[in-house]
C-alpha cells in the first residue's frame, strides 16, 4: 500500500488541511508529493466548500456573477471557464442557472440544499479522479478524513477513490508508523454536521489509541487542535454568531479539544497534524509530541502545509510552507 | 474557518452568494487599524517637522504645493497597485511575499534585504529623533515659552547628550519591542490611540493657529523673541538677517527645485501602504479594502500636511517662514531649539500648557512610527525564517501571545547596535539614512515590476483577486505596477540628480551592493545547507504547480 522511498529511515509526509472547496489547493495538494517530494500525503479534513455562486445566463448570451464583491460579466467559453475558475479558486461552487432558476434558488431552501449538495459531490468526485490519476505511477497514498464542517454524503465518494485513502476514525500504517484519524470536531457554535461531546471524542479516540503498537512512532491525523495549544486560538462568539468584545476588540479564546489534548499527552506520538482554526498556524510540542497547524489561506489559491520529516521515533524536520 | 467577512450563517453573504452552515473566523486586524497603521508608518506631524519646510532654504522657489499634489498621485497609484495585488496574494510578508511568489525566491529576498536594512536603519533613527528632535527640542520650546531656564538646558542637554541619546532611544526601541511581543491586540490598541494623540495634536495645532490673525503671530513673536535677541521687531529682524545670509525669502516659482521638494515630500509621504505586511491577517483583504484603506491613509497624511501647511504660510507669514527655516542652523539664527511648527504654534499660543500638549502628542507620533517599523522588521525576519532561510528557531512563537520572540530579539539587538553607531557617528548614519530612502524605493519598484507580471506569471490568482478589469487591454493591476516602478524610478532620478538631497553616490552604490551580497549569500548558504538535510529552499517558497 505504502512504498516507502529509500531515504535511510526519514518519512517524509506533507500535510494540509481546510482547503474548503477550493480545487487549485486540492490540485496543489495532490502534486505536492511530486513537488518537495513526499512521501505520503495527509489530508487534515474540511474538504468542503461553504458557498454557491449563481452564474446567470443572461438573454443577451452573456453571463454574469458576483465575484469577491465584484460584479462580473463575461460573454465568450474562455471568460467563462476562468470565471468559474476564480470563483472555484476562491473556495465556491460556481452553478450556472437561468434567471427564473436563480429566482427559484432565492425563494426556495429545499432546492437550495439539493443544488449544494449536489455541487459538492460533483466537484469532490473530480477531485478523487485527479488524484487516484496522479497518483497512480508513484504509488503514493493521500491519506484523507473529513472535518466538521463536512456533510455525512462526502465519504462514499471518498471511500471509492484507489490513491486516495478515506482514514477517518481507522489506524492505518503509514511506512513504519501507524497514524490515528479523526475528523469529527468538538462543539462549535455554528452546529456543523460533524460534532461530538468532549467524552465522546475521547472514548473514540482512545478506542483507536488502544489499538496501537507502537504508539511513540505514531502519527495522529485529528481535524480539531488540542486544547489551549496556542494551535486553536480564534475569536469568542455568541449564541447570535456575533463576534464577543472585550474593551472594543474582539476576544480571543481557546477553541481546541480537551479530549485530544488529554489523549495527546497520554499517547505521546511522535506527531500530531491539526488544522480547523486557520488563523492558528504553529508548531508546539506537548510532551514529545510535535504537534503543528499549518493555518488555511484557500481562498488566495495558496495552499499552506506542512512538510514533516519524520525519523521512527520522533520528527527530524518541519517546514511549514506555503505552495 | 473562513475569508474574512464570510461571516458564517446560512444562505447569507454577498448578493448572490448562498452559503451553508460552516465554521467562520474573521481576521485580526480591523480595516481601521489597518489604515492607522499605514498612517503610523509616516506620520504626518514627521513630515511636516523635518521633511517639508527644509526645502524651503535648500530649494528655493521649489513649489510645495506642486509638490504635494504629484506625492498624493505617486501615493494613489501606490494604493491601486499594491492594493490590488495583495487582494490577490493576502498573506503576510509585504515585498517578501509578493516578490518572491510572483518572480523568484531570491528575488523577493532581495526585495526584502534592501527594504528590511532600510527599515533598521529607520528604527534607529526614530529612536534618536524621538530624543534630538522630539522630547530635547520641545522642552527646550516648553523653557522657552514659560520662561523656565531649567527646562531649556534640559532640552538642550536631552538633544546633545550622547548618553541620553542611546539610553532613551534604546528605551524607546525596547519598549515597542515589549509592546509587540504582548501581542496583536495590545499593540493596535496602544498604536491607535498614540495616532488618535498625533491627530489632536495637529487639531490643537489647527485650531489655535485658526483663531490667531497675522499680526496677532507677530506680535507674540516679538513679544518672546525680545528677550532673547534684544531686538523690538524680532520677527522683522530674523526676514532681514535671512535675506542677509542669502535666502531668498520670496524665490519666482522654479520647477527645476520643485523636483527635489517633491523628492522630500515622497520620502516621508509613499509609505502609507505597510499594511501588506499584515494582509494575512487585516480582514477583508480579499477585496477592495487594502487599496482603499492605503488610498485614504495617503490622501488625509497628504491632504493634513497641505492645509496645515497653507494655515503656517498664512498666519506666521511667507516670506518669515522661508527666512526662519533658510536661517536655521546658522549663526543668525537666534533660538536653541529648530523652529518646529510646535515651537512657532507654542509662541502663537503663548501658552505653557499648549506647550506641553504639543510636546506630548509630537513625541507621541516618533513613538507611533517605531511600531510598523519594528513590526515590519520582525516579520521579514520571521518570514525568512518559516521559508527556511534563517534558523527555524526564529519563527518560533510564543504559544499564549503568538509573539515571535526570538526575531523580536533579532530586531532589538541589531536595532540598538546601529542606534549606538548613530549616536557615536552622527555624520556618518545621517548619510547613510538618506540611503535608506532610496533602497526602500529599489524594493517598491520591484514590487511594481511583479504587480505587472502578476496576470501573466499567477493568471488563477489575478482571475480571483478583487479585480479583473483592464484598462486599454492592460490588466489595471499590471498597468498601475509598471506606473509605480516608472514613477518610483523617477523620485530615486531625483534623488540622485540633486546634491541637495544628501546622497553621496559612491558610497550608496558600495552600501547597496553590500545589501545586494548579504541576500545573495543568505540564499545561496541557506539552499545549500537545506539541500543537505533533504530540503529544496526553491521549492519551500516556491507555488506548486496545480496542473
Amino acid at each position: 500500500m505504502f512504498r516507502r522511498r529509500h531515504r535511510g529511515e526519514v518519512t517524509r509526509l506533507f500535510y494540509a488541511g481546510d482547503v474548503h472547496g477550493s480545487r487549485v489547493c486540492w490540485k496543489k495538494f495532490v502534486n505536492a508529493a511530486a513537488h518537495y517530494p513526499a512521501d505520503a500525503l495527509v489530508m487534515g479534513g474540511d474538504l468542503t466548500g461553504k458557498a454557491l455562486v449563481p452564474i446567470v445566463r443572461e438573454g443577451d448570451g452573456s453571463y454574469s456573477a458576483r465575484v469577491i464583491g465584484e460584479q462580473r460579466v463575461v460573454r465568450t467559453a474562455v471568460e467563462l471557464d476562468q470565471l468559474q475558475q476564480a470563483i472555484s479558486t476562491n473556495g465556491m461552487y460556481p452553478l450556472i442557472v437561468d434567471p427564473d432558476e436563480a429566482q427559484r434558488l432565492s425563494e426556495d431552501a429545499g432546492r437550495l440544499d439539493e443544488a449544494f449538495e449536489r455541487a459538492l459531490l460533483d466537484e469532490l468526485r473530480l477531485w478523487v479522479e485527479f488524484a487516484d490519476e496522479r497518483l497512480a505511477s508513484s504509488g503514493t497514498r493521500a491519506y484523507v478524513i473529513p472535518g466538521n464542517d463536512d456533510p455525512w454524503s462526502i465519504d462514499e465518494v471518498l471511500a471509492g477513490g484507489t490513491s486516495v485513502v478515506a482514514c477517518d476514525e481507522r489506524v492505518v500504517e503509514v511506512g513504519p508508523h501507524e497514524m490515528v484519524s479523526f475528523g469529527s470536531s468538538n462543539r462549535t457554535p455554528w452546529e456543523t454536521p460533524r460534532e461530538l461531546d468532549e467524552d465522546e471524542i475521547y472514548t473514540r479516540l482512545k478506542r483507536l489509541t488502544d489499538h496501537l503498537e507502537n504508539p511513540e512512532r505514531a502519527i495522529f491525523n485529528i481535524h480539531v487542535p488540542p486544547w489551549e495549544s496556542g494551535l486553536d486560538t480564534a475569536f469568542e462568539v455568541d449564541e447570535e454568531l456575533r463576534y464577543v468584545t472585550k474593551g472594543g476588540r474582539p476576544h480571543e479564546v481557546p477553541t481546541g479539544s480537551r479530549a485530544v489534548r488529554q489523549v495527546i499527552e497520554e499517547t505521546q506520538p511522535a506527531l500530531s497534524l491539526h488544522g480547523h482554526i486557520h488563523e492558528s498556524k504553529g508548531v508546539t510540542k506537548i510532551g514529545r509530541t510535535v504537534a503543528i497547524n499549518p493555518g488555511s489561506d484557500y481562498g488566495s489559491g495558496h495552499l499552506d502545509g506542512c512538510l514533516v520529516h519524520l525519523a521512527p521515533e520522533r520528527v527530524v524536520n518541519q517546514y511549514l510552507v506555503s505552495g | 474557518m473562513t475569508e474574512l467577512g464570510e461571516r458564517p450563517a446560512a444562505r447569507t453573504g454577498s448578493p448572490g452568494v448562498y452559503a451553508r452552515k460552516a465554521t467562520g473566523l474573521v481576521r485580526e486586524v480591523s480595516p481601521f487599524s489597518a489604515f492607522v497603521f499605514n498612517m503610523a508608518g509616516q506620520p504626518t506631524s514627521v513630515l511636516l517637522a523635518i521633511s517639508v519646510f527644509f526645502a524651503l532654504g535648500a530649494f528655493p522657489g521649489g513649489s510645495i504645493w506642486l509638490g504635494f499634489a504629484m506625492a498624493l498621485g505617486v501615493a494613489l497609484v501606490i494604493a491601486v497597485c499594491f492594493g490590488l495585488f495583495t487582494s490577490a496574494i493576502p498573506r503576510s510578508g509585504g515585498d517578501y511575499v509578493l516578490v518572491g511568489r510572483i518572480t523568484h525566491p531570491v528575488v523577493g529576498l532581495i526585495s526584502s534585504f534592501f527594504w528590511t536594512s532600510g527599515v533598521i536603519l529607520s528604527i534607529a533613527f526614530i529612536a534618536l529623533s524621538f530624543v534630538t528632535v522630539a522630547l530635547g527640542p520641545s522642552l527646550t520650546a516648553v523653557g522657552l515659552v514659560s520662561g523656565s531656564d531649567s527646562l531649556v538646558n534640559a532640552g538642550s542637554d536631552l538633544a546633545t547628550s550622547k548618553g541620553w541619546q542611546f539610553g532613551i532611544g534604546t528605551a524607546l526601541i525596547l519598549g515597542s519591542s515589549v509592546l509587540l511581543a504582548g501581542g496583536w491586540r495590545w499593540t493596535t490598541r496602544i498604536m491607535n490611540g498614540l495616532w488618535l494623540m498625533m491627530m489632536l495634536g495637529l487639531a490643537t495645532v489647527f485650531l489655535v493657529l485658526l483663531f490667531k490673525s497675522h499680526d496677532g503671530f507677530v506680535n507674540s513673536f516679538n513679544q518672546f523673541a525680545g528677550s532673547i535677541t534684544g531686538e523690538k521687531d524680532s520677527y522683522g529682524s530674523i526676514v532681514a538677517d535671512a535675506r542677509r545670509e542669502g535666502v531668498d525669502t520670496d524665490p519666482a516659482f522654479s520647477m527645476n527645485n520643485t523636483w527635489p521638494t517633491w523628492a522630500l515630500i515622497c520620502s516621508l509621504s509613499l509609505f502609507a501602504w505597510l499594511s501588506l505586511y499584515i494582509s494575512g491577517e487585516v480582514r477583508r483583504a480579499r477585496d477592495m479594502t487594502q487599496v482603499k484603506v492605503i488610498g485614504l491613509a495617503s490622501t488625509v497624511h497628504i491632504v493634513i500636511a497641505a492645509i496645515l501647511s497653507a494655515v503656517f504660510f498664512s498666519k506666521f507669514g511667507h516670506d518669515f517662514f522661508v527666512a526662519i527655516n533658510g536661517l536655521n542652523g546658522s549663526e543668525s539664527y537666534p533660538f536653541e531649539v529648530e523652529p518646529f511648527y510646535t515651537f512657532l504654534t507654542a509662541i502663537a499660543g503663548g501658552s505653557t500648557v499648549l506647550s506641553w500638549w504639543l510636546l506630548i502628542t509630537f513625541s507621541a507620533s516618533f513613538v507611533l512610527l517605531m511600531i510598523p517599523n519594528i513590526t515590519i522588521a520582525v516579520r521579514a525576519f520571521f518570514a525568512w525564517s518559516l521559508d527556511g532561510l534563517l534558523p527555524s528557531q526564529i519563527a518560533r512563537v510564543d504559544s499564549r501571545t503568538h509573539a515571535p520572540n526570538y526575531a523580536i530579539g533579532l530586531v532589538v539587538v541589531l536595532s540598538i547596535a546601529v542606534l549606538g553607531w548613530a549616536v557615536l557617528n552622527g555624520e556618518g548614519f545621517f548619510s547613510v539614512l538618506v540611503e535608506a530612502v532610496l533602497v526602500q524605493l529599489i524594493a517598491m519598484i520591484l514590487i511594481g515590476i511583479s504587480a505587472v507580471l502578476l496576470p501573466y506569471r499567477r493568471p488563477e490568482a489575478w482571475r480571483s483577486s478583487a479585480t479583473t478589469r483592464r484598462l486599454f487591454g492592460i490588466p489595471v493591476v499590471s498597468l498601475a505596477g509598471g506606473l509605480v516602478a516608472v514613477l518610483l524610478a523617477g523620485v530615486f532620478f531625483v534623488y540622485m540628480h540633486y546634491e541637495g538631497l544628501g546622497i553621496d553616490k559612491p558610497h550608496f552604490f558600495r552600501d547597496a551592493a553590500i545589501v545586494l551580497g548579504a541576500a545573495l549569500l543568505t540564499f545561496f548558504i541557506a539552499r545549500t545547507t537545506r539541500r543537505r538535510q533533504g530540503v529544496d529552499v526553491d521549492k519551500l517558497a516556491a507555488e506548486i504547480p496545480p496542473e
